[in-house]
């Protein structure tokens, strides 16, 4: 057979893989994952209300009641007092932040609820159009 | 060579300790904001840390108090895992307030999905 044949009859250098572009192209992806990682992840801020208000000064105006979205353990929501689900918050404060001049919305969450329930909360809220989200850090 | 180098450090640069940060889908607008935050971590067991450092409740709020001393424009980022509980990164907000800082960063991933919120 000619392979055989060709084989004996003498040596041929062995040929080798050229890996050097090959490494090019790995620490070129390398480097660009690194820096696309990090920019990956987002920030989202939120406000905690300024200590020492001055409370119970003026009296509470009727059309000045704040927003409050609570988050209950169950993870179920609620707005002001209302039992409120997930799916309508964004229009119904929509209409709500309409009604009123500043777009303020404090948030409170009752023990035993989730930090990642209350982050998606939160991004509910911003979506509905909520500029400035406060939280609040006293559960009461 | 290089590219284990690389493959040990990377995870390394990240500030903080490992969290799963929960996804939103309106971020805020500009990412970039302040550069060298203070990086507060909250994990799934409530430990608090910051940079990388795990501390108690009074530490933080001790170091916090020096960052705010030294520089008072400098951010809290915040970041906490999805399975947290809220009541373990309440007190976190708690000591951010007392110490006077506006406001804090949370550190979320970004979820692109669903544009029918907007329709």
């Amino acid at each position: 057979m000619a392979f055989e044949v060709a084989a004996g009859k003498g040596r041929r250098p062995r040929p080798s893989m050229n890996v050097t572009p090959l490494v090019d192209v790995v620490l070129v992806l390398l480097i660009i994952f690194m820096i696309v990682t990090p920019l990956l992840t987002k920030r989202f801020w939120v406000h905690v209300p300024v200590k020492d208000e001055p409370t119970e000064s003026p009296p509470p105006d009727p059309s000045h009641v704040p927003v409050v979205l609570t988050l209950r353990a169950d993870g179920s929501l609620r707005l002001n007092q209302e039992t409120i689900g997930a799916a309508e918050l964004g229009r119904r404060l929509e209409r709500v932040f309409a009604a009123r001049g500043d777009r303020t919305l404090f948030f409170d969450a009752e023990p035993g609820a989730a930090y990642g329930r209350a982050v998606e909360a939160m991004d509910l809220a911003r979506g509905g159009g909520a500029l400035t989200i406060a939280v609040l850090t006293k559960s009461n | 060579m290089l590219l284990i180098i690389f493959m040990v450090v990377t995870p390394q640069l990240e500030a903080g300790a490992a969290v799963e940060l929960p996804s939103v889908e309106n971020p805020d607008a500009s990412a970039e904001g302040q550069m060298s935050p203070i990086v507060v971590s909250v994990t799934n067991r409530g430990a608090i840390y910051v940079e990388r450092q795990p501390v108690a409740l009074d530490t933080l709020r001790a170091r916090l108090r020096e960052v705010r001393d030294a520089d008072p424009e400098r951010a809290v980022l915040l970041k906490g895992d999805r399975s947290a509980s809220f009541d373990g990164v309440r007190p976190v907000l708690e000591v951010v307030q007392d110490l006077g800082f506006p406001g804090a960063s949370l550190q979320v991933g970004e979820r692109k999905d669903t544009d029918e919120e907007k329709r």
